[in-house]
């Protein structure tokens, strides 16, 4: 199965967006941001799942002074230094979700546009 | 006289000087803000069915998104006995994964190269409709 890629070209002008894109979205309830009750599965550097469920996100504390764990940089008895934890990516799972709702959302901004 | 017979001649030969032929011309502007839901589809599902590169002599292929957690692929084809085969397969992006529904109620979640291929094609359709169908740029998703 031969496939084009399609990458992302981030200097692009972003002058053609439609600046009220977020707002109208986000009136429409679509989630534009992490901050959504949508649970994402998160996949660290080693391939384990280090967040997959939103009630585990909520169990989660980035701080570990509070969780009274090592910070960063603090040297064990074994002599481990603590380093920073590796940065999670969406799973293929949640991208995929994420692509859908926003060519719905794409598709219902058009929609609303037509109506007003 | 004359007139009669430059009038058989023109109802014969065909006049083409005053032919208003202005309803051939394809408009230079899409009025993409009329078309309904089921038309963005369609014109989405173009886009899609050239994901995955070229089609086989006689195939027709859709590859859309129907909803937010649904994506479907639909195929058509002539087989070796002259008989037209259909086959469709749904997606639904559910938590545990993305499950592949076809026909005869089998059900399997996707993975390993098939997950692969299925992600690049949905980026690429979320990238693709956004600039072309929808002229706004798409949103970088890590």
């Amino acid at each position: 199965m031969s496939m084009t890629t399609g990458l992302y070209a981030p200097d692009l002008p972003q002058d053609e967006v439609d600046p009220r894109f977020d707002e109208i979205a986000s009136d429409l309830g679509y989630p534009l941001d992490e901050s959504s009750n949508f649970k994402y599965e998160r996949i660290d550097a080693a391939g384990r799942d280090a967040r997959n469920s939103y009630e585990q996100e909520q169990q989660f504390d980035p701080n570990p002074i509070k969780m009274g764990g090592a910070a960063v940089g603090d040297v064990s008895r074994t002599g481990d230094v603590q380093t920073a934890p590796a940065p999670v990516e969406l799973s293929k799972t949640a991208k995929i979700a994420r692509w859908g709702y926003e060519v719905i959302a794409l598709r219902d901004l058009m929609q609303y546009n037509s109506d007003n | 006289m004359p007139s009669i017979l430059s009038k058989a001649l023109s109802l014969l030969t065909g006049d083409d000087t005053k032919v208003n032929n202005d309803w051939l011309k394809m408009p230079k502007k899409r009025a993409f803000k009329q078309l309904t839901e089921r038309e963005l589809i369609r014109l989405e599902a173009e886009i899609g069915a050239t994901l995955f590169g070229p089609l086989p002599r006689g195939h027709r292929r859709e590859f859309f998104c129907l909803d937010a957690t649904t994506w479907i692929w639909h195929e058509e084809w002539v087989d070796s006995s002259r008989k037209l085969q259909v086959a469709t397969t749904r997606y639904e992006v559910q938590e545990g994964g993305i499950l592949k529904v076809q026909e005869g109620a089998r059900y399997s979640y996707v993975e390993g190269q098939e997950l692969d291929n299925l992600t690049m094609a949905i980026r690429m359709y979320y990238e693709r409709v956004a600039r072309e169908i929808y002229h706004t740029e798409p949103k970088p998703i890590a």
